[in-house]
């Protein structure tokens, strides 16, 4: 068991892959068969992990030395950097295609999310 | 090779970054000021620009696209590593500002694709 | 009662957008956990939410053609929500909303930590 932890330890960040793989297949068991792929395996993904850093406290499961690997591979730096990868996928010639209603949606889109979420923050607060 | 595909993406992301906290630093505020955004505009364009030059292959592609597909396994696990327990008197907030965000975002569909509805038959063609 | 500060409030603006945006933003500018937290669940409320709502009333908004899913994929923007929502309502609507979702994340990482944060801060 020791000798078990100590390698984890060593390697938290290969051990949070494997963990994060184990949670998206429950996600996509979950999406498949509970809720008959109405809900995307994603979102039932995230939530599951929010749900699981309800058994840490500030740094949330990550703060149990067994899965500290999780902050690593979640930390700032591989979650911008994935996300600047995601831009591969947005082809900037097809913007023409979307035409003028396309361009207007997004600006209107992102305008009218923050917007919303912003002044119910004031209105209703966090705390 | 794919580690060119990973190296343009550092180099965008790096770039990106730097240029948001030069902004940050120019409008006398100390955060990263768009610097995803700006970072994934590179490499929207970068990769383009190489692509019509033709220094551009397959094989870097699938570097990019690594890490591309990783973004929601790495939201995962930062999910999991959050402060949820302090962000529980937020709960309430977080529906009512999602639902609010989703219903407005559904209704102004009619009134946005009132724009340019000409160009329907185009995009029929196109596809 | 509300809160107040504009880094805060930016960053729950952000998540509203998409789940990406929220704690982009929310590093960005250096606010807690906590509020990132929050960030993430408004994003996750808005997919789960879009991919319910959007079948139930396509025919409302007449999102029925390319056209107005090009549109609704620009305003909605989650894509995974956007992808879920349309093939729930006409699978053959899927590739013209997404075509604009995926430009929605990197607009948002764009705008919210910078014209939309400083107007925010201006206005407080």
């Amino acid at each position: 068991m020791e000798i078990t932890n100590q390698i984890i330890d060593k390697n938290g960040l290969i051990f949070a892959f494997l963990l994060v793989g184990g949670i998206m297949l429950f996600a996509k068991l979950f999406s498949k068969k509970i809720t008959n792929n109405r809900i995307p395996d994603v979102a039932i993904a995230i939530l599951f992990g929010l749900g699981l850093a309800f058994f840490g406290e500030k740094k949330g499961l990550a703060d149990i030395p067994l899965f500290s690997g999780l902050a690593i591979l979640g930390g700032s730096m591989f979650r911008d950097f994935s996300v600047v990868a995601t831009a591969m996928g947005a082809d900037l010639n097809k913007i023409r295609q979307a035409g003028l209603a396309g361009v207007i949606s997004l600006f209107v889109g992102v305008t009218i999310s923050f917007i919303v979420g912003s002044y119910h923050s004031i209105k209703y607060g966090i705390f | 090779m794919k580690i060119y595909g990973v190296a343009l993406l550092s180099a965008c992301f790096l770039i990106g970054k730097l240029t948001g906290r030069f902004l940050g630093q120019l409008l006398n505020i100390n955060s990263d000021v768009g610097g995803v955004g700006f970072a994934m505009f590179l490499l929207m364009t970068s990769s383009l620009y190489l692509r019509k030059k033709g220094w551009w292959g397959e094989e870097s592609d699938s570097g990019i696209w690594f890490w591309s597909a990783m973004y929601i396994p790495i939201i995962v696990a930062m999910a999991a590593s959050l402060n949820v327990k302090a962000a529980m008197t937020g709960g309430a907030l977080a529906l009512l500002a999602g639902l609010c965000a989703t219903v407005a975002g559904l209704l102004l569909v009619p009134v946005i694709s009132k724009i340019g509805n000409h160009s329907e038959k185009n995009q029929d063609g196109d596809n | 009662m509300g809160y107040s500060d504009a880094e805060s409030l930016t960053t729950i603006g952000a998540g509203a957008c998409t789940y990406i945006v929220g704690p982009i933003t929310g590093s960005a500018l250096g606010v807690s956990s906590n509020v990132i937290a929050i960030s993430v669940a408004t994003g996750v409320v808005k997919t789960i939410l879009t991919t319910i709502l959007t079948p139930l009333i396509a025919k409302l908004i007449k999102l029925d053609n390319p056209h107005s899913a090009v549109v609704f994929g620009g305003l909605i923007g989650t894509t995974s929500g956007v992808v879920a929502g349309l093939a729930a309502t006409d699978v053959k609507l899927v590739p013209y909303g997404a075509l604009t979702a995926t430009f929605y994340t990197g607009l948002g990482c764009l705008l919210c930590p910078s014209i939309f944060y400083l107007l925010l801060k201006f206005i407080i």
